[in-house]
């Protein structure tokens, strides 16, 4: 039994080999972590302080010289084999299984998907394979395909170790619907728009609460948004998903009501992020509101470990702009688009949005998981 | 070559490895290191699933209801027997990988590699 009929089933032994990829995980991140970040932070740094110098300043050579290290670069390499042994994992699950998948893909109606042979996926999507997905998000064979999206909504609960709602993985789509009833909470969205939307976790949860709206999420592969379409409309949503990009798509001005991301802009650039700030805030109409959510990372605020593994997380998980995006003013980016009582603050995560719950939002971080920084605002 | 070379890309924000097409290695002096810490790995999860089958044949037998191949293969473990599997699973991985575990923990005490993580840069 899945949790949605697109969901890969997995075997007993795949099973198994799945649980023990989120084992490795644990034991790199709860056993063998905490004591780089010891050493680092509670040893090295103030041994740095002592002679007049800033650890968290030279986190760059100190990560060059930590990796001459044998036991660092154990730790390196099994973070990297722990991340490709869950997409292999993954992957020869899908395929086992790729025709019935295809097929049944078609045989869900609801809601629509357009794809564009021609178009190319931006630069910072396509000079490598994000978190190491073998294909990144813009693979497509074409035709039915819808391999990528398969792989990805397979892998996506094992890579948050369940944090993020088990196999449904839409706390994020809650959290953004929780934000707007606490801080929007007189806007009825009719449209609605997700930018950078997977394999539409968020998009389909966001959806369930506006059952009235027309719905729409754009990204760039061809073989995600097929299953994100079938995905959606399995789980009784009917949602229309485009291949587009963020930075300019095909909507007609004033289109939307609503406009959000989730965990997307630590996935773009220093010019790609006002630009898609720019065509949100073209794209909604006077009063719209856009909100994004995003990791509740500051670098500013970052310990020297938290630096070494952002550089680690840049380097070695193919997260290119991890870093650049904790640098930025977000809030500061969306004014500068246009956008009025902008927003940026963290949210309690949520599996249920409720207009009725206590409110969240503050300016205090927390963990990743526990809380989502969110930055929004209204044209 | 034992560093990242880095690239920062100064108007995007963007950081790649120069060799960032392809995989990381970590060994690269000493393949055969990086190959061996690759079969160690691999054969952890090979580990783990025949514990698992072994542990779904026990509960089988005592469930009463026998097993055959195709028993197994219909097996799902409910939670808590999942949460048990990968409690022991975790141990087993402590296990393995537990001179990774001392060699870090004794790193706090050995001035030289302090000395050397501090070396200012020239």
């Amino acid at each position: 039994m899945t949790v949605h009929a697109m969901m890969p089933e997995a075997t007993h032994d795949e099973a198994a080999r799945f649980a023990h990829v989120v084992s490795l995980k644990n034991f790199l991140m709860r056993n063998l972590e905490p004591k780089w970040r010891g050493y680092v932070d509670e040893h090295l740094t103030p041994q740095f302080a002592a002679a007049g110098r800033d650890a968290a300043e030279e986190y760059r050579d100190l990560e060059r010289r930590l990796a001459k290290l044998g036991a660092y670069r154990t730790w390196q390499a099994l973070t990297v084999a722990a991340q490709e042994e869950m997409w292999r994992s993954v992957g020869q699950c899908v395929d086992r299984q790729l025709g019935d998948l295809d097929t049944r893909a078609k045989t869900i109606d609801g809601g629509s998907v357009r794809t564009d042979s021609e178009f190319v996926a931006p630069r910072y999507l396509s000079k490598v394979d994000i978190h190491l997905m073998p294909g990144g998000y813009a693979a497509d064979r074409g035709g039915d395909d819808v391999r990528q999206g398969a792989v990805f909504d397979k892998a996506a609960a094992l890579y948050h170790m369940g944090r993020n709602g088990g196999e449904l993985n839409d706390v994020r789509g809650h959290t953004i619907v929780q934000h707007l009833f606490e801080r929007y909470g007189n806007l009825q969205p009719k449209r609605i728009l997700d930018i950078g939307c997977t394999v539409g976790h968020s998009t389909t949860a966001i959806a369930s609460y506006f059952p009235d709206a027309e719905v729409h999420g754009i990204d760039v592969g061809g073989a995600l948004l097929r299953y994100a379409r079938a995905r959606s409309a399995s789980l009784g949503q009917k949602v229309h998903y485009s291949q587009q990009n963020g930075e300019q798509t095909d909507f007609p001005e004033g289109h939307f009501d609503l406009v959000v991301s989730s965990a997307v802009l630590h996935e773009t650039s220093f010019s790609a992020l006002p630009r898609i700030f720019k065509e949100a805030h073209r794209l909604l109409r006077p009063g719209g509101v856009m909100i994004n959510l995003e990791v509740p990372l500051r670098f500013d605020t970052h310990s020297t470990w938290s630096r070494i593994r952002g550089l680690f997380e840049a380097l070695h998980n193919n997260e290119p702009f991890w870093i650049g995006a904790q640098t930025l003013d977000v809030g500061a980016i969306a004014k500068s688009a246009g956008f009025a009582e902008v927003l940026a603050g963290y949210q309690n995560a949520t599996p249920k949005a409720d207009r009725a719950a206590a409110p969240t939002f503050t300016t205090k971080s927390g963990p990743v998981h526990v809380v989502w920084y969110m930055v929004s605002g209204v044209k | 070559m034992s560093e990242s070379k880095q690239l920062p890309d100064g108007t995007e924000g963007l950081i790649f490895r120069e060799d960032a097409q392809h995989r990381s290695e970590f060994f690269s002096e000493r393949a055969d290191v990086g190959r061996l810490l690759e079969m160690v790995t691999a054969l952890t999860g090979e580990i783990a699933i025949l514990r698992a089958r072994l542990d779904t044949h026990e509960r089988l037998a005592a469930s009463g209801s026998g097993f055959d191949h195709a028993r197994v293969e219909a097996y799902r473990a409910p939670s808590d027997v999942l949460a048990y599997r990968m409690q022991q699973d975790q141990e087993m991985i402590a296990r393995v990988f537990r001179a990774v575990t001392e060699e870090i923990d004794r790193l706090a005490s050995d001035a030289d590699v302090r000395k050397v993580l501090m070396e200012k840069k020239a």
